[in-house]
């Protein structure tokens, strides 16, 4: 039983050449989920996640109670218009930052199944290339925080 | 013999990752291209408003914000409106009774006037929004130098998404259009924009 268990970890840590998942190596900070305006239907999670590891990781897709679906996008500027697009994974580099904000890379909400409300949280699980998965509990913010911190 | 393979290999990923990014199924159509390169002359307009018929020359005496976005933006409209409302919370009430803000929808085949003055006012209560035929909305557009185009996204959960220019245009008391304003202009700048107009009078 013991020799049994610890093979299977030896296997299991070998198979992923490294001893930890993804999701003991990156970190994810201020987080949050954009509060919306009245009958809108979508909305974004937006956070810093901090890669302490020496390779690249990935966030490849992410889920959510909160929507019907939930997809990776960016934003582009081209042709003078700003164009949103699915993304097929987020790369957080090695030792660096993958930055999710207005404006840029997002985690979108489409089909919001609950009211977003300032004092319930909104949960978000995201998935890592290495299939290991982390679930956040993200604070909803009002719309107006550029107007705060614009000073 | 095993490093062969990894070059081909590497050769390969790279070739799938430039297809996933060249999509020319994807590319604009050819109206929307017209990032026109002279000047836009902006003019006054007539569209559908919360009280019927509405025109720009109805706010004559005002400084008018002039935004093109639409309801289901998910993300570039609502900075572009929370930071027009911060501006619009800096202003002493003496100004702010000399500022209207107008979302035209670039989006009129969704977008209703009854669904715009339930988005905007979650903004400020002093925003409206007009909307008007898709060839009323293109027309005025083109004057205004605002471009925008249909785009499907991803697996189409969205429905669709419409790519846009976010500029937000400043008209003057007398209705002439002075400066566009890039996206994410923040309230402070809208600020400064909006004092600058008032003072020259
Ligand atoms: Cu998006």
């Amino acid at each position: 039983m013991m020799t049994r268990s610890l093979l299977t970890s030896l296997l299991l840590a070998s198979s992923l050449s490294a001893f930890a998942a993804v999701t003991d190596k990156v970190l994810v900070s201020d987080g949050y989920v954009r509060e919306v305006p009245p009958g809108q239907m979508v909305s974004a999670a937006f956070m810093t996640l901090h890669n302490e590891d020496m390779d690249d990781h990935k966030i490849i897709s992410a889920s959510s109670p909160a929507a019907k679906t939930v997809e990776l996008h960016t934003h582009t500027h081209e042709n003078g218009m700003m164009k949103m697009r699915q993304v097929p994974n987020i790369n957080i580099p090695a030792g660096g930052d993958a930055l999710l904000k207005p404006g840029g890379l997002h985690i979108m909400l489409i089909g919001l199944t609950q009211e977003l409300k300032k004092d319930v949280p909104v949960y978000v699980t995201i998935k890592y290339e290495d299939g290991s998965e982390k679930a956040l509990s993200l604070p909803v913010k009002g719309m107006m925080p550029n107007a705060m911190t614009a000073h | 013999m095993k490093k062969t393979y990894f070059i081909s290999t590497a050769a390969i990923a790279t070739l799938g990752v430039a297809l996933l990014f060249w999509q020319p199924w994807q590319s604009p159509q050819s109206h929307a291209l017209l990032v026109t390169s002279q000047a836009p002359t902006g003019g006054d307009f007539t569209l559908e408003g919360e009280h019927g018929k509405t025109s720009l020359h109805d706010y004559a005496g005002n400084i008018v914000l002039l935004y093109f976005g639409y309801t289901t933006c998910p993300d570039i409209c609502p900075t572009n409106l929370s930071n027009l409302s911060s501006a619009m919370r800096q202003l002493t009430d003496g100004e702010r009774a000399k500022v209207q803000v107008l979302m035209i929808s670039v989006d009129p085949e969704r977008d209703t006037i009854e669904k715009l003055n339930t988005y905007l006012p979650y903004f400020h209560p002093s925003f409206k929004g007009l909307v008007g035929t898709p060839e009323q909305t293109a027309e005025i557009a083109k004057r205004y130098g605002a471009v925008y185009q249909k785009a499907a996204i991803g697996e189409g959960a969205l429905g669709y998404a419409v790519d846009h220019s976010a500029f937000t245009y400043l008209i003057n008391q007398q209705g002439q259009l002075v400066a566009q304003l890039p996206h994410a202009t923040t309230g402070d700048e809208f600020v400064s924009a909006i004092r600058s107009q008032l003072t020259l009078k």
